[in-house]
């Protein structure tokens, strides 16, 4: 596939997969004191990811409880 | 070396040029139009003085301004993000499981690559595939292939389908109803087979049923952009039905329409421009230019002499063999140097053997395009299923892509076969 071809496909996936699998980027500056390189691996971490998940996931049903309070 | 060996060589070596995929197409076009015109004052097949006015008189104005027409047309109403919009609805109105929803595609498929180049089609199917896949967890291997293979069927459909389509009806003298009436049969009744073989394939992966929970105006940026883009491409294509009555050309219709959207569609003019395959258009000219030379040196004569003499026995072979030798040759090398190549020889032979030129010219119509589903590099859209399926971690070999779709391809191409020859006895 064509560098161009590539580009317009991954503009427009990214504008359906939001739209059928909705997902939020969250920008996470890096605190001080930690390694670069090991700061940046963890995006791809995927127990990372996991972990973060289900954070959010408490979060919003932390505030749904309240809200319903 | 005569002027004819230097011609035969000058071509062989663009075809090989562009088999191997050396240089971009549009480079190996343009080497060729350069070598064309050089040996062309070299034997004085054109002089100094008129050689602008000689290479323009090769090039198809109308089948140039067709081609830019459309892709302007297709580019605007593309990103106004009515296709999403379409595919989206139709996902959530068919539900079930992904084998129903990977039908809804495939049938979506070729209705769009009517519409819109076989890249941007398959561009915007594989994602939507990919996408509604992830939502299944199934996997998408099989619809993307199916959904390339399918896009040139659509590519039959009406004559701004595909490039090959354009280049015989404004050379041959089709016109847009005329184009439809022959070519819409015979692409339905594809559609239909190979539609539900696919479904008897991918019925055996079913999986889960999920309901699709999505809004699909949530792809559409602009909404008033949205209906302006359609409005103005419904109009166009309303003129281009109407232009038997309107004695407009085609070219022309095409070419106002893209004009007409570049102002009042309410789009950046820039990033459209930005978008078009302007690669094909330099491409197309400068094959314009390579044939001219052919012609003019006399190659395109004698190689339609010695088809003549092998052919006068079965005359009425002709078109079939125009579908096998187009089929064939379009699964290596880009169908648009084939189609080009060939008219001016089926128009010497229409004359030698008394056949109606244009069941020579649907023959290659049909072959130029169904015969790129034979390998997965015979055609710009299997190039990006390939590359979709890629990115998904998938890698297709030669062999997986021979198993699911030659007996496809082969049905397709007896299928027109035998509707070539129905069509050399009506018309």
């Amino acid at each position: 596939m064509s560098e161009k071809a590539s580009k317009k496909y991954a503009e427009i996936q990214s504008k359906i997969e939001r739209s059928i699998n909705p997902y939020i980027t969250v920008k996470i500056p890096m605190p001080r004191g930690v390694e670069k390189d090991e700061f940046l691996k963890l995006e791809e971490d995927e127990k990372f990811i996991e972990f973060l998940k289900n954070e959010v996931l408490k979060w919003i049903k932390e505030r749904q409880v309240k809200k319903e309070n | 070396m005569n002027v004819s060996s230097t011609f035969s060589l000058i071509f062989t070596l663009i075809l090989i040029l562009l088999i191997t995929g050396r240089y971009h197409r549009s480079v190996a076009a343009l080497l060729g139009a350069l070598l064309t015109i050089v040996f062309g004052l070299e034997y004085n097949l054109f002089t100094f003085e008129n050689l602008w006015k000689e290479l323009v008189s090769f090039i198809d104005v109308n089948a140039v301004l067709l081609v830019v027409g459309v892709m302007i047309l297709a580019e605007a109403i593309a990103r106004s993000g009515f296709f999403e919009f379409i595919g989206l609805s139709l996902a959530k109105t068919v539900g079930g499981g992904f084998h129903r929803v990977s039908i809804a595609l495939i049938s979506l498929t070729i209705l769009f690559s009517a519409l819109l180049s076989n890249i941007t089609t398959m561009i915007i199917i594989g994602a939507l595939t990919v996408s509604l896949a992830k939502k299944f967890e199934a996997d998408p291997t099989e619809t993307i292939i199916y959904e390339a293979m399918v896009t040139n069927i659509g590519g039959l459909m009406l004559m701004i389908s595909s490039i090959p389509n354009l280049i015989v009806a404004a050379q041959i003298g089709i016109e847009f109803l005329e184009f439809a009436l022959f070519s819409l049969p015979l692409a339905l009744i594809l559609s239909i087979i190979s539609i539900l073989l696919i479904y008897r394939r991918l019925k055996k992966f079913s999986t889960m049923q999920r309901k699709i929970d999505v809004d699909p105006w949530s792809v559409v940026e602009n909404k008033e952009l949205f209906y302006r883009a359609l409005t103005i491409f419904i109009f166009v294509i309303i003129l281009l039905i109407l232009q038997d009555l309107i004695k407009i050309p085609l070219g022309l219709i095409a070419f106002s329409g893209a004009i007409l959207m570049l102002i009042l569609g309410g789009q950046d003019p820039e990033s459209i421009f930005s978008n078009i395959d302007w690669g094909s258009v330099f491409f197309l000219t400068s094959f314009y230019i390579i044939v001219g030379g052919l012609e003019r040196s006399g190659v395109l004569n004698i190689f339609a002499q010695n088809i003549i003499g092998f052919l006068s026995f079965q005359p009425k072979m002709v078109p079939i063999l125009n579908i096998w030798i187009c089929g064939l040759a379009s699964s290596v090398v880009d169908n648009i140097p084939i189609t080009l190549t060939l008219i001016p020889v089926m128009k010497q032979i229409s004359k030698m053997l008394n056949i109606s030129l244009k069941a020579l010219g649907w023959g290659i119509v049909f072959g130029a395009n169904l015969g790129g589903n034979l390998t997965p590099i015979g055609s710009p859209s299997n190039i990006i299923a390939l590359g979709i399926l890629k990115r998904e971690g998938r890698n297709i070999t030669w062999r997986e892509w021979f198993n699911l779709c030659i007996p496809q391809v082969v049905m397709q191409l007896l299928l027109a076969s035998v509707y070539v020859t129905f069509l050399s006895v009506i018309i």
